[in-house]
């Protein structure tokens, strides 16, 4: 069965990385958003299984679109795993505050990045 | 003809069990040493599980850092303008090598002082201060030009990260200055100075034709 998967950044780079590193796996099915507005509408339209999602961003941030995707019925379910460069501690604690499910850091370590994708899929 | 030779280890993973010949019980009723070839045959078994699990996993890290670079090459091939050029570089340097300070300094229309194109996390005036050294770094890298320096000698830098030399149509056009990396990265790895080795061969081309190309 098939897995929906949100990635969020705005970076063409990071976007393109992820996309790459999660296509490899044949049921996953990838989506993207490149802010935080985007991702909300994009999570309650597509309903995805998980969202992996960037903190800087343009118009809404990665933990405000975390915010708003916890506050709605329809999305507060969905895990959102925060993969962004901003690695201090302080940042870590704001993005749980925000309700993520997990926080991963760049430069992505792929075995890191499949292995909580899936561990979050159930797989 | 009937095969009848018994089929050992060896003949099966192709590299052998490791253990010598002379161990091998050759009589059934030897119950210890089958009880301790048992034993040496699952260590073994162990320790060739934990290999492949560390290879899978190198296999797995092989496979990231050559999307990587691919997606580097690709993203500064398909920017279209010099300040998609910049982003894409910026990019390459935040999200895949891990930088949180640096400078790209460029050459003046003399070929002798070096002047700050773009720059991140850098205040100005350290900006101010490598531009000042820029005579001494550009001579230095004109005549040896070196990807991930710890500290410059002969310059009063001694805390840059790495120093990537740009070239372009084999003349020296600027660098790249890593000042600090994130917190969560602790150095430069192997994969990275590929990355930095990619930068040196192709950034000056894609910010330079992108200028010819926004002003030209």
């Amino acid at each position: 069965m098939s897995k929906k998967i949100l990635l969020v950044d705005d970076s063409k780079t990071a976007l393109m990385l992820e996309q790459l590193v999660l296509s490899a796996e044949p049921n996953y099915v990838i989506i993207s958003a490149q802010d935080g507005q985007e991702a909300v509408e994009k999570a309650v339209a597509e309903s995805p299984d998980l969202v992996l999602m960037d903190v800087v961003m343009p118009r809404m941030n990665g933990f405000e679109a975390c915010k708003q995707l916890r506050n709605n019925k329809a999305t507060c379910g969905i895990p959102v795993i925060l993969v962004t460069t901003k690695g201090r501690e302080e940042d870590v604690e704001a993005g749980f505050e925000h309700g993520c499910s997990d926080y991963l850091t760049k430069p992505i370590s792929e075995h890191e990045l499949v292995n909580m994708v899936k561990a979050y899929l159930g797989e | 003809m009937p095969h009848n030779k018994p089929i050992r280890i060896d003949d099966l993973n192709g590299q052998g069990d490791g253990l010598p010949d002379a161990q091998v019980p050759r009589n059934a009723a030897d119950s210890d040493g089958i009880h301790a070839h048992t034993r040496r045959l699952q260590q073994r078994l162990a320790e060739l599980q934990g290999k492949k699990c560390e290879s899978s996993v190198k296999a797995h890290e092989g496979f990231i850092h050559t999307s990587r670079l691919f997606v580097a090459l690709s993203q500064m091939n398909l920017a279209s303008t010099q300040e998609e050029a910049i982003t894409t570089i910026t990019e390459i340097l935040t999200n895949f090598i891990g930088t949180e300070q640096f400078a790209c300094l460029t050459f003046r229309e003399d070929q002798r002082q070096l002047e700050c194109l773009f720059s991140m996390g850098v205040d100005e005036d350290r900006i101010a201060a490598l531009e000042l050294a820029s005579e001494e770094m550009a001579a230095l890298l004109r005549s040896e030009p070196q990807i991930g320096m710890s500290g410059c000698a002969g310059l009063s830098f001694s805390d840059l990260v790495a120093v990537v030399p740009l070239r372009w149509r084999d003349e020296p056009f600027g660098l790249i200055v890593i000042l600090a990396l994130l917190p969560q990265k602790n150095s430069l790895e192997l994969w990275d100075y590929a990355l930095c080795d990619l930068l040196s061969e192709h950034a000056a081309a894609c910010i330079s034709r992108k200028r010819i190309a926004t002003e030209g």
